[in-house]
């Protein structure tokens, strides 16, 4: 066969590669914080996680040291009640989900071949808000400020009147802004991998843990808003006392249930895939064969990431529901144990057909196997109705979960851990304290987590502080108390392991496991010396002379094409080259907007409106003046990047990486919206007696129907906005054209809160009114937004970086205007839709 | 070759198990809102009207994924061997969710 000549000729030009290490040259000393490419802002996510890893991890042994003995008054009730609501919601919303994310800003670059995220400011900027307002979160404990509803926060438990002080805010507040984070991060990596990639890598070979985070970061999007949602509602009926879930004014608190299950039942998965993917990266190479069954893995990745979706009800089989409907969730919770059996049954396959290496990170997915298949088992143990009736919020439960995400997430982490190590420090962590942690850690969950099973069995609800003599715990929960210091001590192992071992190298170019994948080429902080032409799965191993080519810029853009920061922006399917991607290089800016967003959410929930305003314009501020170089001038030639192509260093419209970036926001606005509208009907469904109920009317028809008209004529203006800057006059008539659909959003949105108004609703009333006016809230959170995006694009326009062919910042504008004229006309239709009825 | 669209394909791929999505909601809905409604305890020629509905949405459903997957796989006729393989499989794995959620409809005598 012959070979295809390289991408590009050697010698390469004299200068080369100093010059790109020179652009991609990191801080230095303190400015090391305002770093924002992804191998370090990578490490800081990861040393975060890890942080809240130990803080939420501690409050579970100050829980096991007040349960170890019958009658303990160590801790009073209403502290532990506050220990184990931030057990969860810590471990669950600081640790679990950022660490996944974290390991893929540090990890998907090098995997997919890229230099770096197509949005490093957006990582930067959601690592800072989550930093900030975690450990501020996290500090209420010592206020006697700290959430104590559980981590699931169930109303009336949680409501005003049953829950008054901040306590409940600090949750919903928090977490809700914890979560756009996680949501900012999930746009990251799904633009990350579709447009990304090497040239060449094509789907199916795309690394799997690609396909785990890619599958993930679409999860992300779909769960994470209806949780979004419920917290705004509960938020709104504290502070306004707009009755969602109170069942005496129409509301219904197994609403909050079905909202956020939506989200927590996913969220396992969010968890749990990323894991497997992990898992799935390292056997491999451990086993020293190909990984068996590529495509079924593929398969059980997307099968497990949409059935995940059908289960949420589950976790609600007490609440009363019909035998029929809790059913069919039963059969579906079943269903998901197909393609999440044929992913342990490849991994094993492929364990079985290589030779393979006792290390630690294989000890770790040894550990894995174990803890994560028992807990699976009673999860389908808890998948039958009557059997759940009997386990619900027992000590039974407490022990599943924990099985399956010590097991099916923690255990693969650290395999994560001991097993990329050198990609970042040139050198592996200890093997041996690495295989004492995993002793550690297996044998401690076991002891922890196994009398559980027996003590819910034997009636130990969950949540209590304390029980009595007698009654026959006391043996399983001493058990359990020492078994959780024994994991500590394993955790302990790891992170002593870390400290003393691990290393930030400048260039490493090692490969102990002599795995096949890109990660492992020679790395510096711009990622690769050149990008490769990826033409396998396993290119390392296919193409052995891989890493010197590389390294020597034989592939593609081994130069500085524009100057400054860069990376290729790919074809989503078969990776063709399509333009180069400009990306920013060190800012302080998004750590000033992540720690504004993060004061602006905190200080509104101790109800400092000034400060927390002050907060909001400090955000507001930093990301129009970071957006503002982030719309470049398009380069007046093309570029070589190698193999004869020449590529432009700026697209907009659908193939810009923008385009795409705003699409999955508008996902993520249109789920939020999906669940508000889910929301109306759930509650009409289960009013007793009419929908509204006499003597509350329906909006008023006429104002509704001029709301509706004006909508469109916005949508209409946007169109003829378009056309005129498409034809490049940027004239009084663009101008005149945008701000006329101004006027238009916003008079539509003022007939809509009128359409209410003109028939006495009051949004406190009832659930009806008070659904009603948050759909109009949330219409006018958009018009609000518009309207500043719209400044911001008249500003571009009067100084000249706006125009026909430089529009990316204007596309994203227009995409945005459309969608809400959209949510606006649908919201309209649902709160007039009883009318049909 | 002019290169796949992404949309078009990743719908290609997901036909068969958005198919069993939507039977999802829709037979959840259905039974929900029967027996919230007090209209579950009805029979039409003898069989209960969710069981009913529910057969309905089923061969429906059970059909539209079949013939979903088999145009996905003539679609997908000449790309990558793996977006073939996948519309296949999740259209396969799609027919056993769509049974298995209908099976408790055939056993439970009471709905609500």
């Amino acid at each position: 066969m012959i070979e295809r000549p390289l991408p590009n000729p050697l010698p390469r030009p004299d200068g080369e590669r100093e010059e790109l290490a020179r652009v991609w040259q990191p801080p230095r000393g303190w400015r090391i914080f305002s770093a924002v490419n992804n191998t370090y802002i990578g490490l800081f996510y990861i040393g975060a996680a890890l942080l809240f890893l130990v803080l939420g991890g501690s409050l579970a042994l100050l829980m096991r040291l007040q349960l170890a003995v019958a009658d303990n008054d160590l801790i009073d009730h209403d502290l532990y009640n506050q220990l184990f609501t931030m057990h969860g919601s810590v471990l669950m919303f600081l640790f679990a989900v950022p660490v996944i994310e974290a390991i893929a800003v540090l990890l998907l670059p090098a995997m997919v071949g890229a230099r770096d995220l197509p949005f490093p400011r957006l990582s930067a900027y959601a690592f800072w808000a989550y930093l900030a307002g975690g450990l501020v979160f996290f500090s209420t404990l010592f206020f006697d400020l700290a959430p104590d509803g559980g981590w699931f926060m169930y109303p009336p438990l949680t409501s005003w009147e049953f829950s008054p002080g901040l306590r409940t805010d600090f949750w919903l507040l928090g977490i809700g802004f914890i979560e756009i984070s996680a949501i900012a991060g999930a746009i990251e990596i799904i633009v990350g991998i579709l447009r990304t990639r090497a040239p060449g890598m094509t789907l199916d070979r795309m690394p799997v843990y690609a396909w785990a985070m890619l599958i993930v970061g679409g999860m992300i999007v779909f769960a994470f808003p209806p949780v979004i949602l419920a917290t705004a509602l509960l938020e709104l009926e504290r502070a306004f006392r707009w009755p969602f879930f109170v069942a005496a004014q129409g509301g219904d608190p197994v609403l909050w249930q079905h909202l956020f299950w939506l989200f927590g039942h996913p969220d396992v998965y969010i968890i749990f895939l990323p894991a497997a993917g992990l898992v799935s990266m390292i056997i491999p190479t451990i086993a020293r064969t190909a990984l068996v069954g590529y495509r079924w893995i593929v398969f059980a990745l997307l099968g497990t990431g949409l059935i995940s979706f059908a289960l949420w009800v589950h976790h609600m089989f007490a609440t009363g529901m019909p035998h029929l409907t809790a059913s069919f969730f039963s059969a579906a919770s079943m269903a998901v144990s197909i393609p999440a059996g044929v992913q342990v049954f490849s991994w094993i396959a492929t364990l079985r057909s290589g030779n393979v290496q006792r290390s630690a990170p294989m000890w770790f997915i040894l550990g894995f196997f174990g803890i994560f298949v028992l807990g699976g088992l009673t999860g389908v143990m808890l998948a039958v109705v009557p059997f759940d009736w009997q386990a619900h919020d027992t000590y039974f439960v407490v022990a599943h979960l924990h099985y399956v995400l010590i097991g099916g997430m923690l255990f693969p982490v650290f395999a994560a851990i001991y097993y990329w190590a050198p990609v970042v420090s040139g050198q592996p962590l200890s093997e041996r304290m690495g295989k004492w942690a995993c002793g550690l850690m297996f044998a401690g969950v076991n002891l922890t987590f196994f009398p559980m099973h027996i003590a819910g069995l034997l009636g130990m609800p969950r949540r209590v502080w304390t029980y009595a003599d007698g009654l026959g715990l006391e043996p399983w929960n001493l058990l359990s108390s020492v078994g959780a210091f024994v994991v500590a001590a394993g955790v302990a192992v790891v992170l002593i392991d870390l400290i003393l071992h691990l290393r930030v190298a400048g260039r490493v170019d090692v490969n102990p496991w002599n795995a096949g994948t890109l990660e492992w080429l020679p790395q510096d902080n711009q990622g690769l010396r050149s990008i490769p032409r990826v033409e396998s799965r396993d290119p390392l191993w296919d193409r052995p002379s891989l890493r010197g080519e590389v390294d020597r810029g034989q592939h593609y853009l081994p130069q500085v094409a524009t100057g400054g920061r860069e990376t290729l922006v790919t074809h989503p399917i078969d990776a063709s080259p399509q333009y180069i991607l400009r990306v920013p290089g060190p800012s302080w800016l998004p750590m000033l907007a992540g720690f504004g967003t993060a004061a602006f959410f905190l200080l509104l929930t101790v109800k400092q409106f000034v400060a927390a305003g002050i907060g909001a314009a400090i955000a507001l501020v930093s990301i129009f003046r970071w957006l503002w170089s982030s719309d470049p001038a398009p380069g007046a030639k093309l570029h070589p990047i190698g193999d004869d192509i020449h590529l432009p260093d700026y697209a907009s419209g659908t193939v810009s990486h923008a385009w795409w970036a705003t699409v999955v926001l508008m996902l993520v606005d249109g789920a939020i919206f999906a669940s508000l509208a889910f929301s109306f009907f759930y509650l009409w469904t289960v009013a007793p007696a009419g929908w509204p109920p006499a003597p509350l009317a329906l909006p008023d028809a006429a104002w509704s129907i001029a709301a509706t008209v004006t909508a469109l004529m916005a949508g209409a203006a946007m169109m003829g906005a378009n056309s005129l800057l498409r034809n490049n006059r940027r004239s009084a008539a663009f101008s005149a054209a945008h701000g006329a659909g101004l006027i238009l959003l916003w008079s539509s949105l003022l007939c809509m809160l009128q359409s209410l108004r003109a028939v006495d609703l009051r949004p406190h009333e009832h659930s009806f009114s008070a659904v009603a006016y948050t759909l109009t809230a949330w219409q006018g959170a958009h018009v609000v937004l518009l309207t500043l995006m719209g400044g911001y694009v008249i500003a571009r326009s009067l100084t000249g970086r706006l125009d026909a062919e430089r529009r990316v910042t204007f596309d994203t504008y227009r995409l945005l205007w459309h969608y809400s004229v959209w949510q606006g006309v649908i919201a309209l239709a649902i709160v007039n839709s009883p009318r049909i009825v | 070759m002019k290169a796949p669209r992404f949309t078009s394909t990743a719908f290609l791929i997901w036909g068969g198990l958005l198919t069993w999505a939507a039977y999802f909601l829709f037979v959840y809905v259905f039974a929900a809102v029967a027996c919230t409604r007090r209209f579950g305890h009805l029979s039409v020629a003898g069989l209960p009207i969710v069981s009913l509905v529910t057969g309905i949405a089923t061969v429906i459903a059970l059909g539209a994924t079949v013939a979903l997957t088999r145009f996905a796989a003539q679609r997908l006729a000449g790309t990558s061997a793996l977006t073939r393989f996948l519309a296949l499989a999740l259209g396969a794995l799609a027919v056993i969710c769509i049974l298995w959620v209908a099976l408790p409809s055939l056993v439970l005598h009471r709905s609500c």
